[in-house]
C-alpha cells in the first residue's frame, strides 16, 4: 500500500486528486494539504507526495527538498498547470522525481503515482507545450507596458547600441526631439538613465531582430 | 533710407554736388559741339561725367556714400584736364587740350581705375568680394582695350574707345553697388565661352570651305562658305547650349522638379514598409533639383543641430512646424542664390510631404500600439482561461475518473470522455489563439505539437509540411489558426477519423493550405470560427474555400500570400 501524501492550495484540483487516490485500493491517502505550512506539519510518514508547484506560502519544489529531508524515502511529483521547462529541469535538479500535468488523463496521473512509487522517474507529458510558449511570451510587455510604439521604436534603437544623433537619423527625427522622448521614457518606466531603461529594453526583448 | 524720406527731403546736397560736378565735367564737351567738328580733345574727356550720373544715382539712395563721392569727384577730370591746359594754351584751345590728354591718358584712365576699386573697397563675404572682382575684371578689359588703342588706332579712336569704357565702367559700378545677389563671375563667362565656341566653329567650316571651294575652282566660293558657315554656326548652337546647360545642372542643380521626378519618389510609397523611407527619396530629389550636395529632412517641431556650412529651413503647414529641411551646399558660403530660389519655391511642397509622412508615422504607430494593446489583452484572457478554467476541469475529471473506478454508471461514463474533450479544447484555445504559439517562427514545430494533441483515440490526422520559404508572421498565424479550425470541424462535426493536413509554398509565393477528411461531409454551414478565418484571409489578400472532397468527406482550401499586406 503506497501513502500518498497531496499538497494544493486549488480545492477542486484537491478534493478530485482525493477521491482519485482513495478510488485506487493500491493507494493510501494519508493526508491533503493546502499550504507548505500545512504540509510541513503533517506527522505521518507519506511514501509518495503531490505537490503543486505554486503555493500559496512557498515554492512546491522547495516543499519537496525540505519534506525529502525529513523523510529520505519519500518521492516527490510536482503538479503543475504548465508544462514548464524551467520548473521540470528545477524540479530535477532539486533530486525530486518528476512532474506530472494536472490536465493530464485521470488514469495518467494514478499511473504515475505507482510509477514515482516503485522509484522510477515521472515525466508528464508535454503536451501544452504551446501553452508555455504563451505563458512565457506574455511577460515580455509587462515592463514595456508603459511605452507606446514611438518609445518602443527609440528604445529598439538604443538597445541595438546607437547613440542619439544616429537614433534620430534613423528615424528623420531632431537630435532634440530623440532626447526629450528618451527623458520621457524615463520617467515612463521610472528608470533613473538611459543604460537602466536599454537593460530593461533588453529584458523585454528588444533589439534580437 | 526709404523713398519717402528722400522726397520729402528733396535733392540732397550730395546729389547737388554731383549734378555740379557733372556739368562742370560735361562743359568741355559741351562747349567743343560749338565747333563745326566735335574737337578730340573734347571727346576724350566725353567718358566721364558719366561718373557723376552714377555718383548722383548713389549719393541719392544714401548708401555706399564713399563709391558715390569718388564717382562724383571723377566727373571733374575733363574740367581739370582743360584747367591744366588754359594756361599754356593758344587760341584755338583744342589742340592743346588734346595734347595734353594723348600725353596723359593712360594715366588718367589708370588713376581713376585705381580710385574706384580704393572707392569700393574689399570686405569679407561673398558679395563684397564678387562685387571688386567683377570691377577688377572690367577694369583689366578697359585698360587692355585702351593701351590697345592707344598703340594701334587713331588719337580720335582711341578717345572713343575711353569714352566706352568709362560709360561701361560708371554703369557697372551703379550696377555692382545697388545690386543686392552678384553671380559668380565665370558664369557669363561660360555663356561668352558658348557662344565664341559657336562662333568659331561656324568660322572654321566657313574659312575651310572658302580654301577647298578656291583650290576645287568652284563658283562663288564665298557665297558657298558664308552658307557653310552659317550653317555650321547653326547646327553647333544647340550643342553648345547643351553643353552650358549641364554645366548650370552641374552648378545650380536641375532647377525643377518635373512630374517624372514626383511619380519616381512617391513610386513604391505601397511597398515601402516605413513610410519615412519617403523623406529621404524627396530629400534626394531636392537636393538633385537644386545642387546641394546633401539634403536631409527632420521631422518634427524641434530645430535640429546644424553641422557647420549647411543651411536649415523651417517647414510650415498651417502654421505649424512640421519639419526642417537641411541643405548642404557645395559652396561654404552658402548656396547661390539662383539655388536658394528654387528650395524656396519646393518648400511647401516638401513640408507637404514632411506632413504626410508624419501623419503615416503617427498612424502606423497607433496600429502597433492597437495591436500590442490586443495581443496583451488576448494571452491575459487565455491566461485566465488556462489558470481558472483549467484546474478547475482537472479537479473534475479526477473526481469523475475516482467515482467511475468506484461505481461506473452511465452517467460518468460519458462524462468522463466529455471532460476529456473539454480539457483538450480548453488547451487548443489557449494555445491556438495566441499569435505566441508560434513563438519563435517555427510553424513546422508548432503545427507538429498542435496536430499531436488531436492524434488518437482512433483517429488519425496526418501532417505534410513543404514551406520553403519564410512566412510573414501574421501569415503563419493565420496558416495555424486554419489548420486548428480545419482539424476540429472535422473530428466534430465532420465525425472524421482520418484528416490529412497539407501546407506548402507556390512558386508564386503563395503559401497554400489544404485540410482533407473522411467524414460524413454534406453541406457545411460556416461557423463563426470559419467565418473569422475567411476574412482574416481577405484581410491578407488570400482566400478560403471549402468543397465536398472525393470520396466523402470535406476539402478546405486556403491560399495567403507569404508576405502579408501590411
Amino acid at each position: 500500500m503506497t501513502r500518498v501524501l497531496l499538497v494544493d492550495d486549488h480545492p477542486i484540483v484537491l478534493s478530485g486528486l482525493s477521491a482519485l487516490v482513495e478510488s485506487d485500493n493500491g493507494l493510501e491517502l494519508v493526508a491533503a494539504a493546502r499550504t507548505a505550512a500545512e504540509a510541513r506539519d503533517i506527522a505521518a510518514e507519506p511514501d509518495v507526495a503531490v505537490i503543486d508547484l505554486d503555493l500559496p506560502d512557498g515554492d512546491g519544489i522547495e516543499l519537496g527538498g525540505t519534506l525529502k529531508r525529513t523523510w529520505p524515502d519519500l518521492r516527490v511529483v510536482v503538479l503543475t498547470m504548465h508544462a514548464d521547462d524551467q520548473a521540470v529541469i528545477r524540479s530535477i535538479g532539486a533530486g525530486l522525481d518528476g512532474y506530472l500535468l494536472k490536465d493530464s488523463d485521470p488514469e495518467d496521473l494514478l499511473a504515475a503515482i505507482h510509477t514515482a512509487a516503485r522509484g522510477a522517474l515521472v515525466l508528464g507529458r508535454g503536451a501544452s507545450d504551446a501553452v508555455v510558449a504563451a505563458a512565457a511570451s506574455a511577460p515580455r510587455t509587462d515592463a514595456l507596458a508603459a511605452l507606446d510604439a514611438r518609445d518602443l521604436e527609440i528604445l529598439e534603437l538604443l538597445v541595438q547600441g546607437l547613440p542619439t544623433s544616429q537614433v534620430a537619423a534613423r528615424l528623420f527625427l531632431a537630435p532634440k526631439t530623440v532626447r526629450n522622448r528618451v527623458s520621457e521614457m524615463l520617467s515612463k518606466l521610472g528608470v533613473a538613465s538611459r543604460d537602466e531603461a536599454i537593460a530593461l529594453g533588453q529584458a523585454g526583448g528588444l533589439g534580437r531582430t | 533710407m526709404s523713398t519717402a524720406d528722400a522726397s520729402a527731403r528733396g535733392a540732397s546736397t550730395g546729389v547737388f554736388v554731383a549734378a555740379i560736378a557733372t556739368g562742370l565735367g560735361a562743359l568741355p564737351l559741351l562747349v567743343g559741339f560749338g565747333e563745326t567738328t566735335l574737337p578730340t580733345g573734347a571727346l576724350y574727356g566725353a567718358g566721364w561725367p558719366a561718373f557723376g550720373v552714377a555718383g548722383a544715382l548713389l549719393l541719392d539712395r544714401g548708401t555706399e556714400l564713399r563709391v558715390g563721392r569718388t564717382l562724383a569727384a571723377l566727373a571733374l577730370v575733363p574740367a581739370v584736364m582743360v584747367a591744366i591746359a588754359l594756361p599754356t594754351a593758344g587760341d584755338p584751345i583744342w589742340p592743346r587740350i588734346e595734347e595734353i590728354w594723348r600725353s596723359a591718358d593712360l594715366v588718367v584712365v589708370l588713376l581713376t581705375l585705381v580710385l574706384l576699386a580704393w572707392a569700393m573697397g574689399y570686405a569679407p563675404g561673398r558679395a563684397p568680394r564678387r562685387r571688386l572682382f567683377w570691377l577688377l575684371v572690367w577694369s583689366a578689359a578697359v585698360f587692355g582695350s585702351v593701351v590697345v588703342a592707344d598703340s594701334v588706332l587713331s588719337t580720335r579712336a582711341e578717345a572713343l574707345v575711353i569714352t566706352l569704357g568709362m560709360w561701361s565702367l560708371a554703369g557697372l559700378v551703379a550696377r555692382l553697388t545697388i545690386a543686392i545677389e552678384l553671380r559668380p563671375v565665370d558664369e557669363p563667362l561660360i555663356d561668352v565661352v558658348a557662344v565664341a565656341l559657336t562662333l568659331a566653329i561656324g568660322a572654321a567650316v566657313g574659312v575651310g570651305v572658302r580654301l577647298a571651294g578656291t583650290r576645287a575652282g568652284i563658283p562663288a566660293p564665298d557665297l558657298a562658305a558664308a552658307f557653310a558657315a552659317v550653317t555650321a554656326t547653326a547646327l553647333a548652337w544647340p550643342a553648345a547650349a547643351w553643353w552650358r546647360r549641364s554645366w548650370h545642372a552641374r552648378r545650380y542643380g536641375t532647377g525643377t522638379l518635373t512630374p517624372v521626378d514626383v511619380a519616381a519618389i512617391t513610386a513604391d510609397l505601397h511597398h515601402l514598409t516605413d513610410p519615412r523611407e519617403l523623406l529621404a527619396k524627396a530629400a534626394e530629389m531636392v537636393a538633385v533639383s537644386s545642387g546641394h550636395r546633401q539634403v536631409t529632412l527632420v521631422l518634427g517641431a524641434d530645430s535640429p543641430d546644424l553641422p557647420t556650412g549647411w543651411v536649415d529651413h523651417p517647414l510650415l503647414v498651417g502654421g505649424d512646424r512640421v519639419g526642417t529641411l537641411l541643405l548642404d551646399p557645395d559652396d561654404p558660403e552658402g548656396p547661390e542664390p539662383r539655388q536658394a530660389h528654387l528650395v524656396e519655391q519646393l518648400l511647401p511642397t516638401v513640408a507637404l510631404v514632411c506632413r504626410a509622412v508624419g501623419l503615416a508615422v503617427e498612424a502606423d504607430h497607433a496600429r502597433q500600439d492597437v495591436a500590442r494593446e490586443r495581443d496583451a489583452e488576448r494571452a491575459r484572457i487565455l491566461g485566465d482561461l488556462h489558470d481558472g478554467l483549467g484546474p478547475v476541469l482537472a479537479g473534475m475529471s479526477m473526481r469523475v475518473q475516482a467515482e467511475l473506478r468506484r461505481t461506473p454508471t452511465p452517467l460518468l461514463e460519458s462524462l468522463a470522455p466529455e471532460l476529456a474533450e473539454a480539457r483538450g479544447d480548453l488547451r487548443r484555445i489557449v494555445s491556438g489563439l495566441t499569435p505566441s504559439a508560434l513563438h519563435d517562427a517555427d510553424l513546422t514545430g508548432a503545427l507538429e505539437r498542435l496536430v499531436a494533441t488531436f492524434d488518437g483515440d482512433g483517429r488519425q490526422v496526418e501532417l505534410e509540411i513543404a514551406v520553403d520559404h519564410a512566412l510573414d508572421r501574421e501569415v503563419a498565424v493565420a496558416v495555424y489558426r486554419f489548420v486548428a479550425e480545419g482539424i476540429t470541424n472535422a473530428l466534430r462535426h465532420g465525425r472524421a477519423n482520418h484528416v490529412e493536413v497539407r501546407v506548402s509554398t507556390t512558386e508564386a509565393g503563395q503559401v497554400a493550405v489544404d485540410v482533407r477528411d473522411d467524414g460524413i461531409g454534406g453541406p457545411i454551414a460556416p461557423g463563426v470560427g470559419l467565418t473569422s478565418l475567411r476574412l482574416r484571409a481577405e484581410h491578407l489578400g488570400g482566400s478560403l474555400a471549402v468543397a465536398s472532397a472525393n470520396g466523402g468527406g470535406v476539402l478546405l482550401h486556403a491560399e495567403l500570400p507569404a508576405k502579408g499586406a501590411a
